[in-house]
Formats: structure tokens, C-alpha cells, sequence
């Protein structure tokens, strides 16, 4: 028993020395005036493509913002609820950030959220797109539409196009639910018909069962909805492999490469968050030589709303959040304007893929 | 104390009482349970719709512990004739069917979306709200978890199931009804990770099915192990272990860039040099066939 008393006293105070090193050596480094910013994303895990792209975003941001009296800390919170808030409460109360941007995933923002409001911290998620996020609380924020606006503009796009039964192949988590949500809401009452909507798991490569079922209630379009880009690729394969005779629509998580390679994907028409601004664009891929990856503009976008507010004097929680209350500026994602809610009004493009390729279709 | 480290000790009381009574069917009896996150789970979304329909928390509490032990007797039964591997893939089975079961059965789960704004633990007219409340509230019911156990373990009921463990058979041919031990042994192992999953949704506020994958089984028996099998000790010291050394890892100066990665090797090594410097974990006392 002593032993054991002995090692956890040993762990404890080799932790709480090292919370106290880490305190002291950025105690020493915050000079007066200075103001830490956090941000949380997916740095390993399932999520992680997502996390490294928006965090391409962010660093863009900061070298823009030419800020010098900020410092910015990175914290991977794994698009994980406990992580978040793990994570979250690093930050606010080890490093003593006064505005965090993050997280990824809607669920994990949404784990976050108590704790930000409890801090007075404000939290801008560059991609949680859940309706859910919009009454999460006063210091959250958004710098991307919630899928309320996307479900609403597909499925208006959708029936401007003139097609009135639609099915809807959606992946099975917040993201896929409360997109199909939208839409079994807006597009009937527009004076279609959703015929069938079926589930697929995310990652799952295989939807022939659902699209069997789809094909027997013979849309004349199918919305996909899914981030999963095995997912994706699986479905518009096997929807031609099964002869289904309709329209396709997708959501932006089918803006991909690997989508547009595909021959079945010929006239597939997806909405999607903005990509960013053609400036945009050519910054990222004069630094990192790719295209931006998703929500890197939103990313772009977050930190900016932040470093507007810093530059104007504000140093604490609250006072940012004032800033951002009535902020209005044009970021690489559009316009950007935080509503009472701290949502984001959408700015959506879309793209149809023309001989393998995404083509943006003007307005 | 700093919310930080009160988050962290929370987390840590809460994984003790999962992963002490994951070590009471694994290691003490032998039982190959990759299961145990599914009980987990059931704990949390029990207590979660129980609240929700208006039942006082501490009944909730313990109906939650109780649909998970009914839920072991279940698994018990449906497992009865299979030992070691495919003991383990089946319970490994059982943690993707009501993985699935959380995703899908939306009209009572929500499915993905998940169920935001869970209420804190309130008894008796008091509500906790502060993380400082709950901390002693989760330690006191930790430290109670463990000497309940340690009362098990210690009793000669403790020594059947480990002979249960060592030798099957010989234990068999003294008269002993192992299939008997086996369910006790996980009514009372799935009632304890229940009533965890109990107190870490009351503290996280949120749940859904998410929590309750691969990863989390992965990490419980990462305990187990590191700690060491049929060692109430080494669960508990490795649960610290496990926790804290990602959450030191944070202060480590690393660039943004290879943060994530970076973390996860250090990490890997240092579970690897446990692994190899002490091959049964820190305090084990017994190997698995």
C-alpha cells in the first residue's frame, strides 16, 4: 500500500511540476499586452485530414494578421468529445487563452460549448455544421452555414432543376441526419416528394442494399450526402452498376478527386461551402502547393474574425466577443457576418463535374 | 485547483472504476471480455434518457448499473459455450451490435445527433454544478467502487475466480460450478462499468454512440495491461499512467505542424518500453493463456 501511495504521490507531483513549468515558462513569455489564442482541431484520429487542412487555413491567417502580440497554442482534440473538453480546459485555464478556434466536429464542439460559456472564452468552429451548434450558447460561433442552410438550398436547387422525387442516400451520423433533416422538411413543402431515404454507415463501402431499395421507388434524383470519400466513390460506382436511372446531387463532402475520376460521376451537381476566394486559393497553393482542403477557408476565416478583434484593443473573452457581436468583413470564404446566434449566413457554390472535372457553375 | 487538472481527475476517477472492473472479469477471471465499452455505453444512455424522463439522478444512477449488469447476465448467456479468441470476438461482436444499436435506434437515442444538455448529478435538493463538487462527488464513489471490489477480489469468492482463470477444469472436478462464477462475475463487472458511463455523462453534459468504439475498448485494455492483469493496484496507478502521460506530453515543445503525430509516437515509445522492460504491466500478477 505504500508503494502504491508512493508512485501515485510520484506521478501526481511530476505532473503537477509539469502543468507548473509549463505555467511559469508562459507566464515568463506573456509580457503585458499580449493575448493567447487558442486553437483545437483533429491533429491525429479519423478526423484528421480535415484538421490539418483548416489548420493550413489558420496558419495563413496568422501570417496575414501580422499580429505581434498574439501567441498562438495548437491543441489535438481528436474529433473527440472527452478530448475536447480535455483540450478546452487546457487552454483556458493552463495556457489562459481568451479565444479559442475549433473544433472540427460538431460533436465535439459540442462537448466544448458548456465550458466556453462557463469561461466566458469564445469558441469559432470553422466546420461544425450541426443545427444543434446555433443554440449551443452565447460564446460560440461559426465562421460555416449550418446544414440547415445547405438542406434548404439543395433542396430549393433541386427542385429549380425540376426533378419532384427525390431519394436521399445519407451518411449515418449528426452531419448526414441533420442535412436529410432539412430536406424531407423544405423539399415537400416546395411540392416534391422524397421517395426514399436510407442510411449507409460512415466508411462503408458498400450500398447496394439501399440503393436497391432507392431504385424501387424510382426517383427521378438522388442526393448523396457523406464526407467519406470510400463512401462516396462506393455509392455513384454501384448506382451505375444497378442502372438506377436518375439524377445525382451530392453534398460538398463530394468535392474530391476521386469523385470527379469516376465516369459514373459525369453530371453529378454538388452544393458546397465556398472553397475561398481566388486570392485565397493561390496563397495556399503558393505555400503549400496543394488546393485548399475543406473548410481551409472557414479556417482562414475564424482566425481572422479573432485577430480583427485583437487588433482593436481587445485582450479578454468578453471583449472579443463584443467584436465579434458586430463584426462585418469580407474573409476567403465571403462575407462574414456573425448573426445573434453567432451562425453565419451561407455563401454556397455549385459545381457540376464535366468530363472528370469539378466546373463552377455561375449564379 | 486549476480546472485543468480537476477535469483531469475526474476523467481519471471515472476511467478507474471502468477499467478496475474490466481487470475483475479479464484479469481475475479470465474472461476475454472486448465487451466491456458496450456496458459503458448502456450506463450512459440509461442515465441519460432516465434523467431526461425525470427519474432523481441516484435512481438513475443505479438503474443505469443495473441494466448493464442485466445486459452482462445476457452476454454471458449468449456466450456460455466459448472460451479464450472467440470469447473475445464475440464480445467484441456484442460492442458493434449495440454500437449500432445507439446509432440506429433514433427514436429512442437520437442516433448520431447524439443527446446535447444532459443535467448534472442533483440528490436531496443539491445540485452539482462545479467541477470541484464533482470531483469529490466521482472520488468518493471511485474509492467506495474500489474497496467494493477489493472486498471481492479478497473474499473467497475472489479465489474462485481466479482458479476459475489458472484452471478450469481441476475447479470443475472439485465441485465448483465455473459457469455460476462466471456470471456473478460479469453482472458485477457490468454493473460497475455502467454506473461509469453513468458518471461520465452527468459530467460531460453530451453523449453519443462515438464514445463507444473501438478506440475506447482499445484504451480501457491498454489500462488493463499496462497496469497489470488481476492487479487492483496496477489498474489504478495504470489509469494514471494512461491519462496523464498524452496530457504531459501537451507541454512537450513541439511545432504545430507535427504536433499530433509527434505526440502519438512518444507516447507508443513509452507504452513499449512498459511493455518490454515489464512485460506482464506494472504490477501483474498473472498471465493469460
Amino acid at each position: 500500500m505504500k508503494k502504491l501511495l508512493l508512485m501515485i504521490g510520484v506521478i501526481s507531483v511530476l505532473f503537477l511540476f509539469g502543468c507548473d513549468t509549463a505555467n511559469t515558462g508562459s507566464s515568463q513569455a506573456a509580457e503585458p499586452g499580449k493575448v493567447k489564442i487558442g486553437v483545437m482541431l483533429p491533429l491525429t484520429g479519423d478526423a484528421a485530414s480535415y484538421g490539418t487542412g483548416i489548420q493550413r487555413g489558420i496558419e495563413l491567417a496568422i501570417a496575414d494578421a501580422k499580429l505581434t502580440n498574439v501567441d498562438v497554442i495548437f491543441e489535438d482534440s481528436k474529433c473527440d468529445g472527452k478530448e475536447a473538453v480535455t483540450a478546452i480546459n487546457k487552454l483556458i485555464s493552463v495556457d489562459k487563452v481568451v479565444a479559442i478556434v475549433g473544433e472540427v466536429c460538431s460533436s465535439a464542439t459540442l462537448a466544448a460549448a458548456p465550458i466556453a460559456n462557463q469561461h466566458s472564452v469564445p469558441l469559432i468552429s470553422p466546420s461544425s455544421t450541426s443545427p444543434a451548434i446555433t443554440e449551443a450558447g452565447d460564446y460560440v460561433y461559426r465562421t460555416v452555414p449550418s446544414d440547415a442552410l445547405q438542406g434548404d438550398f439543395g433542396a430549393n436547387l433541386v427542385y429549380g432543376y425540376g426533378y419532384e422525387k427525390l431519394a436521399v442516400l445519407y451518411s449515418n451520423e449528426d452531419y448526414g441526419i441533420g442535412f436529410l433533416g432539412v430536406l424531407e422538411e423544405i423539399f415537400p413543402s416546395l411540392g416534391g416528394e422524397i421517395v426514399a431515404a436510407e442510411a449507409m454507415e460512415r466508411g462503408s463501402a458498400d450500398a447496394r442494399a439501399q440503393l436497391t431499395k432507392i431504385k424501387e421507388a424510382e426517383p427521378d434524383s438522388i442526393y448523396i450526402i457523406s464526407n467519406s470519400p470510400d463512401s462516396m466513390v462506393a455509392s455513384i460506382r454501384q448506382i451505375a452498376e444497378l442502372g438506377i436511372e436518375a439524377d445525382l446531387f451530392g453534398s460538398e463532402g463530394l468535392k474530391g478527386p476521386e469523385v470527379a475520376a469516376l465516369d459514373a460521376s459525369e453530371g453529378l451537381i454538388i452544393t458546397s461551402v465556398s472553397s475561398g476566394t481566388t486570392e485565397f486559393q493561390t496563397e495556399h497553393e503558393a505555400r503549400y502547393g496543394e488546393v485548399p482542403g475543406p473548410f481551409a477557408a472557414q479556417g482562414y476565416d475564424a482566425f481572422k474574425a479573432l485577430s480583427l478583434a485583437v487588433k482593436q484593443g481587445a485582450t479578454s473573452g468578453p471583449q472579443i466577443k463584443q467584436f465579434l457581436d458586430s463584426m462585418e468583413f469580407t474573409g476567403a470564404s465571403g462575407k462574414i457576418v456573425f448573426d445573434g446566434s453567432g451562425d453565419v449566413s451561407g455563401n454556397y457554390d455549385v459545381y457540376t463535374v464535366i468530363d472528370n472535372e469539378f466546373i463552377l457553375e455561375d449564379e | 485547483m486549476n480546472p485543468y487538472i480537476t477535469n483531469l481527475l475526474i476523467l481519471i476517477a471515472i476511467y478507474i472504476i471502468l477499467a478496475v472492473s474490466l481487470n475483475l472479469a479479464l484479469g481475475y477471471t479470465g474472461l476475454l471480455n472486448l465487451g466491456h465499452i458496450a456496458f459503458f455505453g448502456i450506463g450512459a444512455y440509461a442515465s441519460t434518457l432516465l434523467t431526461q424522463a425525470g427519474v432523481p439522478f441516484i435512481a438513475s444512477f443505479i438503474i443505469a448499473g443495473a441494466i448493464s449488469s442485466i445486459f452482462g447476465f445476457l452476454l454471458v448467456y449468449a456466450t456460455k459455450k466459448l472460451r479464450g479468441d472467440y470469447l473475445a470476438l464475440a464480445t467484441l461482436g456484442f460492442n458493434f451490435v449495440i454500437y449500432s444499436l445507439m446509432l440506429n435506434w433514433k427514436s429512442l437515442t437520437r442516433g448520431a445527433a447524439g443527446i446535447p444538455g444532459i443535467v448534472k448529478p442533483s440528490f436531496f435538493g443539491f445540485t452539482i454544478q462545479s467541477n470541484i463538487s464533482y470531483l469529490i462527488f466521482v472520488s468518493v464513489i471511485c474509492i467506495f467502487c474500489i474497496y467494493l471490489m477489493y472486498l471481492i477480489v479478497r473474499s473467497p469468492f475472489g479465489r474462485l475466480m481466479q482458479a476459475t482463470r489458472d484452471d478450469e477444469f481441476g475447479l470443475r472436478v472439485l465441485g465448483k460450478n465455473t459457469s455460476v462464477i462466471k456470471y456473478k462475475v460479469m453482472i458485477i463487472s457490468s454493473f460497475f462499468a455502467g454506473i461509469a458511463g453513468s458518471l461520465f455523462v452527468h459530467y460531460i453534459t453530451y453523449v453519443q454512440p462515438n464514445y463507444f468504439t473501438l478506440t475506447e475498448i482499445i484504451l480501457v485494455l491498454t489500462i488493463v495491461i499496462v497496469g497489470g492483469i488481476a492487479s487492483l493496484k496496477g489498474t489504478i496507478i495504470g489509469t494514471f499512467v494512461i491519462v496523464l502521460v498524452p496530457e504531459l506530453l501537451r507541454f512537450l515543445p513541439l511545432g504545430s505542424s507535427v504536433l499530433g503525430p509527434a505526440r502519438q509516437i512518444v507516447y507508443a515509445l513509452i507504452l513499449l518500453g512498459i511493455l518490454l522492460y515489464r512485460p506482464r504491466g506494472l504490477f501483474g500478477r498473472a498471465d493469460l493463456q
